[in-house]
């Protein structure tokens, strides 16, 4: 074995004089050029980074597409339907407007508010898990997704989760009042 | 005088012993006719209920700025949902294109919960974009707008009949006119028997020595074919004179006019006959009943008669002498002036080519048909108006149909020595994973040559189509506590290796029995390494992957041996599409939808249907795959479809069973899943491959179906993160490091330490 130990300290003193070789064959692909957005570049032989600490994948920042534009139109209408609690014409509505966009979070939003005011609280809570991993990064959104999962959790008496759910809509948007006014009544 | 009236006295008596039984019988006869047909009246008046088909429709395509669209597709839509061309639109169900624009005169549209007001629009396209869309009353600019939904097939019931109801009010006058003047000139004078017409039409047959003229009124016409059998005797006939009076002294002209007009027998299409002037209308003319011209009415009018006789279609000379008779005799009546009849006269014979959709999508219908047979009587569904809105595209489908056609062609070609004359089959699956909808179903090379549904109902080896599995059910291993966590740093040795498993000895090979020492789950899963997946299948435990099997959607017999991890077991390619659903969804398996709601002819709704979502994968493990899928076509198994021409991202897996008789592909962007299997329904060896036979299928469908639309990325969901690190030691890249690769991790599972080969360099 301690042929191994010398190789390994003949690699490192290689490094430290900065011209260390390509002496170990890369097992794992090529970087892939379908690396997520925001991935690091290939590295540059002759600048050596530093080490990069972990980071979390951030959300896609692009403009609207034309698609998502239309979609928001048909969410705009269900929301006058929501508004005036006729969830079924709402909810046809937001079918439509995911049907055109279906990574429109906003749209699974208030499906899954819908859903849960015509109290089918589980498929609420799926719909909205769904608009909490499209609405990534827009954190007053989030908090309007948390506080109707807290909303949902409540209604299927999972007391504990709701207050977690609550605390998270908070923690998106301390000024979150429908979140706040159910934690504090929860909590007294 | 006298003696008149004596033999009057005389004669009286012995006339009234006759007459009055006579009367009297006479009175019974009628009173039992009146007491006998009277309730067969009104219930087939008052309570008839038309034998309606339901429609089934596709999904509306949504028009917006941005949005693909080929100038030509549009027209095409438009000329199925019957629009008519015209230079300048007056009114609703026309179009007009100048170059890039076309002019629509949309018609209204009642959707359940909702209801798309009819509207002049102008759409302008630029390329295969949608450029830009105004309304033509204020020349506002418009954000979307849906066309009418297209009707994918009807349900029709024993009769196939198909008919479109219309009121009297809906009915222009000259269309009134031509059939009074036609068929029963004196109808407002007679009372259900025109006995005057009768004796006119019996004179004229003696002369000509042959029928050639019925005495039968509008009223009469109606009784025979609502109560009567078509039996020429003399029997029928008093019944029928019997039963027109009665309906007389029941109702109203005008209450008869309208069920004559929609009763009546107008024409063939294929073994759908076409009945009432409103469909008759639309087949003929593209037009709503109140929209037909004088001409118009004429030749519809004239087809009474003898539809297939008179057929524009088929017969346009008789058709168009037929027109004219009928024009004529309402100059005769007095309804056209002398100069206007000169002018209908002019006006040539003009019909449409309309196509009678009877089943666009013959596969998805069955489906259909099958779930709603569940619900609903026979009856209910093929005769009472019901409005079937599903979540098919009908692009898409057509795409579908084309291009399974097309690669089924190819490999026929292909395999043309060794498949002894057969032809190979195909299905293709196309949902949104997302929601769920079912956007394309083709279940088959020829419907009409074989109705099993190879999507639903052909159980075929799924091979290394399984392998996704695998690797969600290793990734997802960080979350079991005190798990052998997985991660993309992990390596198994790919190399020919014998298992033991309950006793029993197996040595799987690669494909191309080439091996590639140690590997980890990326390149193991673009390459479809046989011995490494199965190594990674140990790591969790066969028993692991077959609850992953079962969870994400398989529904068949699932063992836990280790040829599982290489797809040893039978699935359909519905259940394949299930699968990969999850994986284009974040972890969430949206239910398939077919149906969305169900309304009746009166706007009500029966059933709706909602978006159906279950968590059964975590999110990052989902995305993970995914993006380890991308790279089979990057540079795996399925490369060879950039090469084709496919240029967006998009992840998928190829699968090839044993002796090549299953061919498959699985694959998605992340709007649109599609699964395709391609082999021979008696199971013989295909002799193709995963990406010889079903890639270029899939291939050939999302070019068509993606033309003009971005590549889009798969959205990360929370929970992944992503490092660079140095491969060989899996530690986090330092300064030193000759090689670092930025890879994905579950949160949590990323390495803590520094390479420990180049930790100094930092």
């Amino acid at each position: 074995m301690t042929w191994r130990y010398a190789v390994l300290s003949l690699v490192m003193i290689l490094a430290l004089w900065g011209c260390a070789p390509q002496a170990v064959q890369r097992p794992s692909p090529p970087p892939s050029p379908s690396a997520p957005p925001g991935g690091v570049p290939p590295p540059k032989s002759a600048v050596k980074p530093p080490p990069t600490p972990p980071q979390t994948l951030p959300p896609r920042e692009t403009p609207p597409s034309p698609s998502m534009v239309a979609s928001a139109q048909w969410v705009d209408e269900a929301i006058h339907a929501i508004e005036a609690r006729n969830y079924d014409r709402a909810t046809a509505l937001l079918e439509r407007a995911i049907s055109v966009e279906p990574n429109n979070g906003r749209a699974f939003y208030y499906y899954g508010l819908a859903m849960g005011e015509r109290g089918d609280t589980r498929a609420a809570l799926t719909l909205l898990r769904k608009a909490e991993i499209l609405l990534r990064g827009d954190r007053q959104a989030l908090g309007n997704v948390y506080a109707q999962m807290g909303m949902n959790l409540e209604r299927l008496g999972h007391r504990e989760e709701a207050i977690q759910r609550y605390e998270q809509a908070l923690a998106q948007d301390p000024t979150h009042a429908l979140a706040r006014r159910r934690l504090q009544g929860l909590k007294s | 005088m006298k003696r008149s009236f004596h033999g009057f006295r005389r004669i009286f008596p012995r006339a009234l012993f006759v007459l009055l039984p006579l009367a009297f019988f006479a009175l019974l006869a009628a009173v039992y006719t009146y007491v006998h047909l009277s309730p067969l009246i009104t219930v087939g008046f008052e309570g008839k209920r038309w034998s309606l088909s339901s429609k089934v429709y596709a999904e509306p395509a949504s028009l917006y700025p941005g949005a693909p669209l080929r100038l030509e597709d549009l027209r095409e839509s438009l000329e199925r949902l019957g629009y008519r061309p015209v230079q300048s639109i007056t009114t609703q169900g026309q179009y007009c294109i100048d170059g890039p624009q076309i002019d629509i005169g949309l018609r209204d549209f009642h959707y359940p919960y909702r209801v798309m007001p009819g509207r002049a629009v102008r759409v302008i396209v630029s390329g295969q974009t949608v450029r830009e869309i105004r309304d033509l009353r204020d020349q506002q600019a418009i954000s979307t707008v849906d066309l009418e939904p297209q009707l994918v097939s009807e349900f029709f019931s024993p009769e196939r009949a198909k008919r479109r109801l219309v009121r009297l009010s809906e009915i222009p006058p000259h269309l009134t006119q031509a059939l009074i003047a036609v068929e029963d000139r004196r109808f407002y004078e007679h009372r259900g028997v025109d006995w005057i017409g009768m004796l006119r039409a019996l004179y004229r047959n003696l002369r000509a020595g042959k029928v050639t003229e019925g005495g039968s009124t509008i009223t009469q016409q109606l009784v025979k074919n609502f109560f009567l059998t078509p039996t020429r005797s003399i029997w029928r006939k008093l019944a029928e004179m019997a039963m027109a009076v009665l309906v007389e002294v029941r109702y109203s002209k005008a209450a008869i006019l309208e069920l004559y007009l929609n009763e009546i027998y107008l024409g063939q299409r294929g073994s759908i006959s076409i009945n009432g002037v409103g469909e008759a209308a639309h087949l003929y003319f593209r037009k709503e009943a109140q929209e037909l011209t004088v001409e118009e009415a004429a030749l519809l009018v004239g087809l009474i008669r003898a539809p297939h006789v008179y057929s524009p279609a088929k017969h346009p000379e008789r058709a168009l002498e037929r027109r004219n008779r009928v024009l004529a005799a309402m100059r005769e009546a007095g309804y056209l002036s002398e100069e206007r009849f000169q002018q209908a006269l002019r006006t040539p014979l003009r019909v449409e080519a309309v196509t009678l959709e009877l089943n666009r999508a013959p596969y998805f219908v069955d489906i259909l048909r099958e779930q709603l047979l569940q619900r609903y009587s026979l009856e209910d569904l093929t005769s009472n108006n019901l409005t079937i809105f599903t979540t098919l595209d009908v692009h898409m489908q057509d795409a579908a149909q084309r291009a399974l056609a097309a690669g089924l062609a190819r490999v026929d070609r292909r395999v043309s020595a060794s498949n002894a004359g057969r032809e190979a089959q195909g299905a293709l699956i196309a949902i949104q994973p997302q929601t769920g909808f079912i956007r394309a179903l083709v279940g088959g090379r020829n419907y009409m040559a074989s109705q099993f549904n190879r999507v639903t109902q052909a159980r075929r080896q799924v091979g290394s189509v399984f392998k996704p599995i695998v690797y969600a059910a290793v990734l997802e291993s960080v979350f079991t506590p005190n798990g052998q966590a997985t991660t993309a740093l992990t390596r198994v040795e790919d190399a020919p290796t014998t298992f033991t498993y309950n006793g029993q000895r197996w040595s799987p090979e690669n494909y191309d029995r080439h091996y590639l020492g140690w590997v980890g789950p990326r390149v193991a899963l673009e390459h479809s390494l046989n011995v490494a997946t199965v190594k990674f299948a140990e790591r969790v435990g066969f028993e692991t992957v077959a609850r992953y099997a079962r969870r994400m959607g398989i529904q068949g017999k699932v063992e836990p041996f280790p040829s599982l991890a290489l797809g040893a077991i039978e699935a359909t390619p519905w259940e394949v599409a299930q699968v990969y659903g999850v994986l284009a969804n974040h972890g969430l398996q949206a239910g398939p939808m077919a149906v969305k709601e169900v309304m009746t002819g009166d706007e009500r709704v029966l059933e709706k249907h909602h978006i159906d979502i279950e968590e059964v994968l975590q999110p990052a493990t989902a995305y993970l795959v995914t993006n380890f899928l991308e790279g089979v076509l990057e540079r795996g198994t399925a490369r060879s479809a950039r090469t084709a021409g496919f240029h967006w991202r998009a992840a998928g897996k190829t699968g090839t069973t044993d002796d090549s008789r299953d061919a498959w592909f699985a694959g998605y962007t992340p709007d649109l899943l599609v699964v395709v299997w391609v082999g021979y329904d008696d199971n013989q060896p295909l002799g193709l491959t995963g990406a010889q036979a079903a890639l270029p299928i899939w291939v050939d469908f999302m070019k068509e179906v993606l033309v003009g639309r971005p590549s889009q990325e798969f959205l990360p969901p929370p929970g992944v993160v992503q490092m660079t690190v140095d491969p060989t030691s899996g530690g986090i890249a330092t300064a030193g490091c000759p090689t670092r690769v930025t890879e994905l991790f579950i949160e949590g599972s990323e390495p803590r330490a520094l390479c420990p080969l180049h930790g100094m360099g930092k």
